[in-house]
This record gives structure tokens, sequence and C-alpha cells, in this order.
């Protein structure tokens, strides 16, 4: 103890400064740590919901972004469906017109067969009494007094079932 | 410039200086009879205490840790710019610190020990201001002379004041005097730390399981109680002696925690001082190369302080791990 005191130890000035010490943290925990710890802590809150909030505007951007991508193909095929679709129609169409046309054509065709076929035949009948008057008109002129009236008409008929065998050929 | 050259300027810069100061002052040193008390110097008495420089020193730190703290927490906003932002970023240092050290509780120890670094600190840096040291009252014993232009400095004086005291040399007693060399700041500061460390370790652990690292008696209760029953075993007996002796350790090292704090302080400054004056004495300049050096340890003995501190704390409130073990 006596060589403390020669180091200087002096319980007056111990207390005094042990009074200081509890004096100053009072003061500070008072004037500085309490307000800078809640300051830290609150700013700590605040950047966390900062960044979290960031973070949701981003994956919002993200997602919206997605969607809009999303929509932009979705209207792009439905744009390409429109366009598929019209030019099936068309291509339908132009099908019909096509098969319509080609069927009239066809069916012209066959009438004008049916005519030329008619005519053919009215012409073959009006040939075949033109034939059948004439030789009749020659052969009665040439064999008038050797075959009778019925035998003639029977020569001139084979004559013309064979000539119509031959025109039928044709 | 290289550092060979750079090393080559400083060592011709301080010849010149002291060439010049040949030449400006070719006469000796004023006559000051500068003394390094260990004891600090008492200025003045208000009602029969004595105000010491030291504790005059740590009411301007005191001054100065207030006015810093309450300039920076005045308007405290969310964005902190200037003196608040300073302020702050030493604060959550601190607090980072405590927390590294002694995790969880250490929101708990961190005003204590951040309280103890700043004052250190702040004490530590003020007692370096130059102008501290020189300006102060002669404190001269009566029927002592007044100095007389020439300059005694012994070494032997330096240690112990009240042998210069009784010489004829009067003594200069600066206005301020860090107090880190006074050694009742450091004892103060180092009773606050153990006493507090005492009582953070038995609100954590309970009354009896702090105490208990102390007086370990548990092996030898049950060696006794084994010698009753008749089945001892002898083994119990040995650790039981060597837990109370581990026990008596523990206490021994609380008391020496208050020792080391105290003198690692003290004579770190102490001695910084000291090295300061002689080195003045010796060269003009000279301290100039000490100076950093002494800034160093003023701010590192502060931070060692509130480390072992909050490591102290940190232990003294961890349960010992060797009770649930056996």
């Amino acid at each position: 103890m006596e060589n403390l005191t020669k180091l200087g130890l002096n319980p007056a000035w111990l207390l005094a400064q042990l009074v200081n010490f509890v004096l100053l943290f009072l003061i500070l925990r008072a004037v500085a740590f309490k307000p800078i710890l809640n300051m830290l802590d609150t700013r700590k809150k605040k950047i966390q919901e900062s960044l979290e909030y960031a973070d949701k505007v981003k994956r919002d951007a993200e997602n919206q972004q997605k969607e809009f991508e999303r929509k932009l193909e979705e209207t792009r095929k439905q744009n390409q469906a429109a366009v598929a679709a019209a030019s099936g129609v068309a291509e339908k169409e132009r099908e019909a017109i096509l098969a319509q046309a080609r069927a009239d054509a066809r069916k012209l065709v066959e009438q004008a067969k049916e005519q030329i076929e008619y005519e053919r035949k009215q012409m073959q009948a009006q040939v075949r009494d033109e034939v059948v008057r004439l030789s009749l008109a020659a052969a009665q002129k040439v064999l008038s007094q050797q075959l009778d009236e019925k035998a003639h008409r029977q020569l001139v008929n084979d004559f013309l079932a064979q000539a119509d065998q031959l025109g039928s050929r044709n | 410039m290289s550092s060979r050259n750079k090393v080559w300027f400083v060592a011709l810069v301080f010849i010149g200086i002291a060439i010049a100061q040949k030449q400006i002052f070719p006469f000796e040193a004023p006559a000051v009879s500068a003394s390094v008390a260990v004891k600090p110097e008492t200025l003045f008495k208000i009602g029969g205490f004595e105000i010491s420089n030291t504790l005059l020193t740590s009411w301007l730190a005191m001054i100065v840790l207030v006015l810093v703290a309450t300039l920076a927490t005045r308007k405290l906003k969310l964005v902190p710019s200037g003196l608040q932002n300073a302020f702050e970023m030493i604060i959550e240092a601190l607090l980072n610190l405590a927390e590294s050290v002694a995790g969880a509780r250490g929101r708990k120890f961190f005003p204590v020990a951040a309280t103890i670094f700043l004052f250190v600190l702040t004490s530590n840096l003020l007692g370096l201001i130059p102008g501290f040291g020189p300006i102060g009252l002669y404190a001269l014993e009566e029927g002592h002379q007044p100095p007389k232009g020439i300059v005694t400095f012994d070494i032997p004086q330096i240690f112990f004041a009240e042998e210069a005291e009784k010489g004829a040399t009067p003594l200069l007693a600066p206005f301020f005097r860090s107090p880190s060399t006074d050694i009742n700041f450091p004892l103060a500061l180092a009773l606050i730390s153990v006493t507090l460390t005492q009582i953070f370790g038995v609100q954590a652990l309970g009354f009896f399981g702090y105490v208990g690292k102390f007086i370990n008696v548990g092996k030898m209760g049950k060696f006794f109680g084994g010698l009753l029953r008749g089945k001892a075993k002898v083994g119990d007996f040995l650790y039981g002696l060597l837990d109370i002796f581990v026990g008596l350790i523990e206490l021994v090292s609380e008391i020496g925690k208050i020792l080391s704090f105290t003198f690692r302080l003290f004579g770190n400054v102490f001695a910084g001082e000291v090295v300061l004056l002689i080195m003045s004495f010796l060269f003009l300049a000279l301290p100039l190369i000490f100076y950093p050096l002494e800034l160093f340890v003023g701010v590192i003995q502060g931070f060692v302080f509130c480390v072992l501190t909050l490591a102290f704390m940190a232990i003294a409130t961890t349960p010992h791990a060797g009770e649930e073990q056996h």
C-alpha cells in the first residue's frame, strides 16, 4: 500500500475518477449510444425495406416484361392464325371457283356434244330419208317393171339396215 | 524520391534544425525543471479536495466527449452527414467489435466498453496536445528558490517526484496531464470493468453458477459422499483437488485483471510521456519521431482496454463447459 501511495494512489482521486466514469457513461448513454443505436437500427430496417421494395419492383417489372412478351407472342400467333385462316378461305374459294368453272366447262362441252350428237342423228335421219327417197326414185325408174312394190321396199330396207350399220360404225 | 533518399532527406533536415537551433538560440535552454512525477501534481484545492492536473484533464476529456456527442446527435438524420456520420462510424465500429467478440450479448456490454474506449482515447490524445506539458504552475515548496537558469534533469527525479521535491529544484506542475499517467484513472476504469464483469457473470449464470467457477467443490463432495457410503474413488479426490486449485487460480486471475488493466494503460502512456520529454531535452525535433508512435499507443491502449473488457465479459457470461461434461 505504501508503494501504491508512492505511485500516486489516492482514494479521493480514485473516487473522483470513478464518479467521472459513471457520469460520462450515463451522459454518453443518454446522448449518444441510445439514439445512435436506435438510428442504426432504424436505418438498417429502412435499408432492408428499401432493398426488399427494390427487389419487389424488379420482380414486378420482370413479371410485367414476361407478361408483355407472352401477350406479344400470343398476338403474333393469333395474327398468324388469322392470316393462315384467311389464306385457307381464299384457297378454298379459288378451288371452288375453279371447280365450278371446270364443271361449267364440262357441262358446256357435254351440251355441245349432245347438241352435235342430236344434230348428227337428225342429219343422219334426213340423209337416210333422202337416200331412201332417192334410191327409191332411182330404183323405181330402173326396175319399175321387174319388181313389185312390196319386194322393192324389202330390198331398200335391207340396204338401209346395212347403211345404218355402216353409219353407226362411223 | 526513393525511400533511401527520403531517409537521407529527413536526416539532413534534422541536422539542419540542430545547427539552426544552435545559431538561433545560442544560449542554454530556458530554466525549467521539467520533472516527470509519477504522482499527479495538485493544482489547487476546493474545500479540502485537491484538484490534480490529471483530474482536470479527465474533466476536459469528458467535456470534449459530451460536446462532440451532443453536437453529433443533436439532429439525427436517417441519411447521416458530417459530424453525425463520423461519430456514428466510430460507434458502429465499436458495436460491431462488441458483437464480434461477445456475439448477441455484445449489445449489453457495448455501452461500457464504448465509454471506456472513448474516454481513454480522448484523454490519451488530449495529453499529447503540444503545450499540455510545459504550461503550468511552479509548485514551489516553502523555502525553495525559484529556478536560476539551469536545467536540472536527472533521471531518478523522473521516477520519484517526492525525492525531487526534497531537493532544491522547484517543480513545474502542468495544468493538464494525460489522466492515464495518473494511476487512479486506469485503476478506476479497471475496477469498473472487472466489477461489471462479475455482475454480468452473476446475471447470466446465476449467483451459484458464477461463483461455482471459483469455488468448485463438486468433485470433492462426490468423493466424500462416496467415502461415507464406502465406495469412494481416488480419481474423484484427485479431480476434486484439481478443480479447487483451478478455481483458486481463476479467483486470483480476477484480481490479476485489475492489476494488468491498470498497469498496462498506466505504464504505456506514462512511458510515452517520459520518452517524449527525454527526447525533447536531447534534441529539438526528436519528439517528432516519437509523436506518431505515442498517438498510436494512445489509440491502441484505448482499444485494448475496450476489447479486453468485452472479452472478459463474454467469458464471464459463458457457462462453464466442464460442469456439463461430468
